[in-house]
C-alpha cells in the first residue's frame, strides 16, 4: 500500500516545525549561577564520541563538590562547573571554548588530545586564561601553547622514562619496541621517549615492529619477535585496550617468556579479562593506584558515597585539575585568568589526589608527579611500587 | 536569458538567505555563535560540493573528505611560518620545511592541487558505476587518510599540525558557500549537469543518445573535489589546527546525512539540510548541558544531538526518501505554487459567471 501524502501539507509543518525551533533558540538561556560571586570553571568535554573514555566530568564534578563543602575559595566563594559536550570534535572544541570564554571561565579544562586542546588554548591565549588538559598526556599540547596549555597528568616522556628506569632495575638490557600510527602520538611517540630513557641507562633497542591498535590477533608480530636472535629482553608500548591484553595473551599462549611494559594505556579493567593468563606478563607505569588509605581511595570512596561512578583513573585526574586550579586561585589571591594562570606556573610539590606531589614551576606545562608501577595479580591490579624517573627524556 | 545569468537569478533568494543569516549572526550573535555560523558555512560549501557528484550522478561518495583534507594540509603546509615548520615537520620532503608563502598563492596551489588529484583518481572513478563507484570512493578515504597518519615528515602522522595563520572569518565562510551555491547551480543547470542525471536516471538511453557519461562524472567528480577543498581551506584557516582526524568517517556521515536529508538531487535540498541538521543540532546541544528555559531548570542530557541526529535522518528517510525538497530546487516550488494558485483563481473566475447565469 503506497501512502499518499500531501507535499504542502508537510511543508507548511516543516515551517511551523522550523518556526517554533528557532522561537525556543531564543528562550533559551544557560542556567544562571546563582551568586555572581560564583567562579566559573569551564570544561569542554569529550562526554560523547571516541575520546569519551579519557575526560571524566564525574571527577571533576566531585572534586568542586567536595571544595565547596569545605567552605570554597578565597574566603567562602564557590566554584562553578559549565561542562560542554565537544562530542570529541577538533572544531566543536573550539566552540565550544569560546562559548566558556564567553562565560568569563577562570580557566577551561580541555579534552585529551592535541588538535582538540590547541584551538581553545589559541582562543584563550588573549585572555591569558589557562587551559588544562584533563586526560592528555601529549607534551605537544603545552608545547605549542607554552604561555597557557598545561597537563593534568605528566607527559609520556616522563611515565615512557619511568618504565625505562623500572625495566632496567628488573635486569632488562634488550627491548623491541611497538610502534602503531593509530593511537595518536601516544602510540607513536610513547616508545621513542622510552628508547630515549632506556639507551640513557644502558640498554640497547633492538628494533621496531609496526602493529595496528584495535586488533584481536598479533602472531605476525610475536612470529617477527620469536625469530628475533638475540631475543629480546622485553617489549615496550604505547598500548591501548584490546591489544594491552591481546599481546600478554598470545605470547603467554606461544610459550615466550618476555614481558610486556606499557604506561597508562592498559590501565582499564578491560585488560584483566583480555589478558587472561598472560597478564602476569604485563607490566606498566600509571597516574595512581587506590591504595587503601591513599588519597586516591579516599576521593573514591568519597565520590561514591556522593553518589558519583568511579569509571577509571581519568576520574582521579579530574580531581587533581580542580585541585591544581583551586591551589593556584588561592595563591593568587584571584580568580582573574591571567592571575591564575600565573599561579599555576609557580604550583611546586602540592598535594594532588593520583599523586603525592604536583610541580608546574619550571616544568613548560608538563607536570612533574609520582606515579606507580603497576602489575597483575591473581586478576587484579597490583601496585609494585611508586616511582618517579630521575631522569625525563626530552618531550 | 544566458545559462549564468538565470542561474544567478534563480540563486537570488538562497543568496539572500545565508547573507541575511551571516549578516544577523553578526549584528546580534555572541563570539561562540558566530564560530557556530562559521561552521555552518563550511558544512554547507562541503554538502554543495557533495552534491554536484551526487546529485549529478546519482552515486553515494565516501571519499569527499579527503579532498577537504588534502586542501587543509597543503594551505597548512605553505603558509605556517618558517619558523613553527621547522619544529613541527623539519624534515619535510621536496625541500617544504623552507617554503612559505603568502595566504593567496598557498589557497590557489591548495586548489589546483587538489583539483588534479580530483582529476587522477577521478579517471578511475569515473569508469565505475554504482557499488563499484560507491566503494572506490571509500577505498580512496582510507588511502588518503592512511597517508597523512602514516606520512610522518610531512602531515606529523596522527599528532596534530598547529600555528596555521588563522586569518578567515564568518565572512570567507559566506563568500566560499555562495560560490559553491553558484558552481553547483551553475553545473546542475548547465547540459553537462542535465545530461549527466539524464545518464543517472537511464544510462542505456543517455549513452544511445550520445551522452559521454564517464566524461561528465569525471568532471563532475574534479569540481566537487575541489569546491570540496575549499571546505577543507576554511577550516584550515579558522582553527589555526587540524588533524587526520578531522577528516575522516565523522565528517563523511555528517556531510551525507545533510545532503540525503535535504534530498541530494538539488542544490536547495542540500541548503535546506544543512540548516536543520546545523540548527537542530546546535538547539539541542544547547539543551544538552541542562538550561534553564522558562523558569524551568531542565536536567543535564549529554547524548541528545546525536540521538536528534539519528531520530531527524530516520524520520525523512522513512516518510519522505527523496529528501525534503524531493529533488526540486525553490524555483521549482515557487512556480508550482504560483501554477496551483492560478490554477484555484481561474476556477474560482470559472464558477462565478455560471453563479451568475444561474
Amino acid at each position: 500500500m503506497t501512502i499518499q501524502r500531501n507535499p504542502k501539507t508537510f511543508r507548511r509543518k516543516a515551517g511551523s516545525a522550523f518556526a517554533a525551533a528557532l522561537l525556543t533558540t531564543a528562550t533559551i538561556t544557560p542556567a544562571l549561577a546563582e551568586d555572581k560571586d560564583d567562579i566559573v570553571i569551564g570544561y569542554a568535554a569529550a562526554v560523547t564520541g571516541a575520546l569519551a573514555p579519557y575526560d571524566s566530568p564525574d571527577g571533576v564534578q566531585c572534586r568542586i563538590d567536595q571544595i565547596n563543602d569545605a567552605g570554597g575559595v578565597l574566603g567562602g566563594r564557590k566554584l562553578k562547573l559549565e561542562l560542554r559536550d565537544m562530542k570529541s570534535d577538533s572544531a566543536l572544541s573550539a566552540t565550544v571554548g569560546q562559548e566558556l570564554l564567553d562565560m568569563g571561565a577562570a580557566a577551561i579544562l580541555s579534552p585529551p588530545t592535541d588538535d582538540t586542546s590547541i584551538p581553545i588554548a589559541t582562543l584563550a591565549a588573549a585572555t591569558s586564561t589557562p587551559v588544562l588538559s584533563v586526560g592528555g598526556t601529549q607534551p605537544a599540547f603545552p608545547l605549542a601553547m607554552p604561555t597557557n596549555g598545561y597537563l593534568v597528568p605528566y607527559g609520556d616522556n616522563a611515565s615512557a622514562s619511568a618504565a625505562a628506569q623500572y625495566a632496567w632495575s628488573q635486569g632488562m638490557k634488550t627491548a623491541v619496541l611497538m610502534i602503531s600510527h593509530d593511537v595518536g602520538s601516544y602510540s607513536l611517540m610513547t616508545p621513542e621517549y622510552f628508547a630515549d630513557a632506556f639507551e640513557h641507562l644502558g640498554g640497547k633497542v633492538l628494533g621496531r615492529i609496526n602493529y595496528n591498535s584495535g586488533l584481536s590477533d598479533y602472531s605476525a608480530q610475536i612470529a617477527e619477535i620469536q625469530a628475533m636472535d638475540p631475543k629480546p629482553d622485553m617489549i615496550f608500548g604505547g598500548l591501548i585496550v584490546p591489544e594491552a591484553g591481546v599481546l600478554p595473551r598470545q605470547l603467554d599462549a606461544a610459550g615466550l617468556d618476555i614481558p610486556v611494559y606499557s604506561t597508562d594505556g592498559p590501565d582499564d579493567p578491560g585488560v584483566l579479562e583480555i589478558s587472561g593468563k598472560g597478564g602476569k606478563l604485563l607490566h606498566f607505569v600509571t597516574h595512581g593506584f587506590p591504595a587503601e588509605g591513599s588519597p586516591l581511595a579516599e576521593f573514591y570512596a568519597d565520590c561514591e558515597k556522593r553518589g558519583y561512578k568511579v569509571q577509571n583513573i581519568f576520574f582521579g585526574l579530574g580531581g587533581d585539575a580542580v585541585t591544581v586550579l583551586a591551589d593556584a586561585i588561592e595563591n593568587a589571591k584571584s580568580a582573574e585568568p591571567a592571575k591564575v594562570n600565573a599561579a599555576i606556573k609557580e604550583l611546586d610539590g602540592i598535594e594532588g589526589i593520583t599523586t603525592d606531589s604536583i610541580t608546574y614551576k619550571d616544568r613548560k606545562g608538563i607536570p612533574l608527579k609520582g606515579m606507580s608501577v603497576m602489575e597483575i595479580k591473581d586478576g587484579k591490579f597490583s601496585m609494585i611500587e611508586p616511582i618517579k624517573p630521575d631522569y625525563v627524556a626530552a618531550p | 536569458m544566458g545559462l549564468v545569468s538565470a542561474t544567478l537569478l534563480r540563486s537570488l533568494a538562497p543568496i539572500c538567505l545565508l547573507i541575511a543569516i551571516a549578516g544577523l549572526v553578526m549584528s546580534i550573535g555572541e563570539p561562540y555563535q558566530i564560530r557556530v555560523a562559521y561552521i555552518f558555512f563550511i558544512n554547507l560549501t562541503a554538502v554543495f560540493a557533495l552534491q554536484i557528484y551526487m546529485g549529478g550522478t546519482g552515486h553515494a561518495s565516501f571519499g569527499h573528505a579527503a579532498f577537504q583534507g588534502i586542501a587543509a594540509y597543503s594551505v597548512a603546509i605553505l603558509m605556517t611560518p618558517l619558523a613553527l615548520k621547522r619544529l613541527l615537520i623539519p624534515d619535510a620532503p621536496f625541500g617544504l620545511a623552507a617554503v612559505h608563502l603568502g595566504a593567496v598563492p598557498s589557497i590557489l596551489i591548495a586548489l589546483v592541487l587538489t583539483g588534479v588529484i580530483a582529476y587522477i583518481v577521478g579517471l578511475a572513478i569515473s569508469r565505475l558505476g554504482g557499488v563499484a563507484a560507491e566503494i572506490a570512493t571509500l577505498a580512496f578515504l582510507v588511502i588518503v587518510h592512511v597517508i597523512f597518519t602514516n606520512w610522518i615528515e610531512l602531515f606529523r602522522g596522527p599528532r596534530a599540525f598547529y600555528g596555521i595563520p588563522s586569518i578567515s572569518n564568518l565572512y570567507w565562510g559566506l563568500g566560499a558557500a555562495i560560490i559553491a551555491l553558484l558552481i553547483a547551480k551553475l553545473f546542475r543547470d548547465s547540459p553537462y549537469g542535465v545530461q549527466l542525471r539524464a545518464a543517472s536516471d537511464n544510462l542505456l538511453a543517455a549513452r544511445a543518445m550520445g551522452v559521454p557519461v564517464e566524461r561528465l562524472r569525471l568532471l563532475a567528480w574534479t569540481l566537487s573535489g575541489i569546491v570540496m577543498g575549499m571546505a577543507g581551506i576554511l577550516l584550515a584557516t579558522y582553527l589555526g589546527t587540524i588533524a587526520p582526524s578531522s577528516f575522516y568517517f565523522n565528517q563523511t556521515f555528517l556531510i551525507m546525512a545533510m545532503l540525503l536529508l535535504g534530498g541530494m538531487r538539488s542544490v536547495s535540498g542540500a541548503l535546506c539540510g544543512t540548516l536543520v541538521i546545523s540548527i537542530g543540532s546546535e538547539l539541542t546541544r544547547s539543551l544538552e548541558s541542562g538550561p534553564v528555559i522558562a523558569g524551568i531548570d531542565l536536567p543535564a542530557m549529554f547524548g541528545l544531538t546525536g540521538f536528534f541526529l539519528g531520530a531527524i535522518i530516520v524520520l525523512v528517510m522513512s516518510f519522505r526518501r527523496e529528501g525534503l525538497l524531493g529533488g526540486e530546487e525553490f524555483e521549482d516550488l515557487f512556480r508550482q505554487w504560483k501554477l496551483k494558485r492560478k490554477s484555484a483563481a481561474d476556477e474560482t473566475s470559472a464558477d462565478a459567471p455560471a453563479k451568475q447565469e444561474a
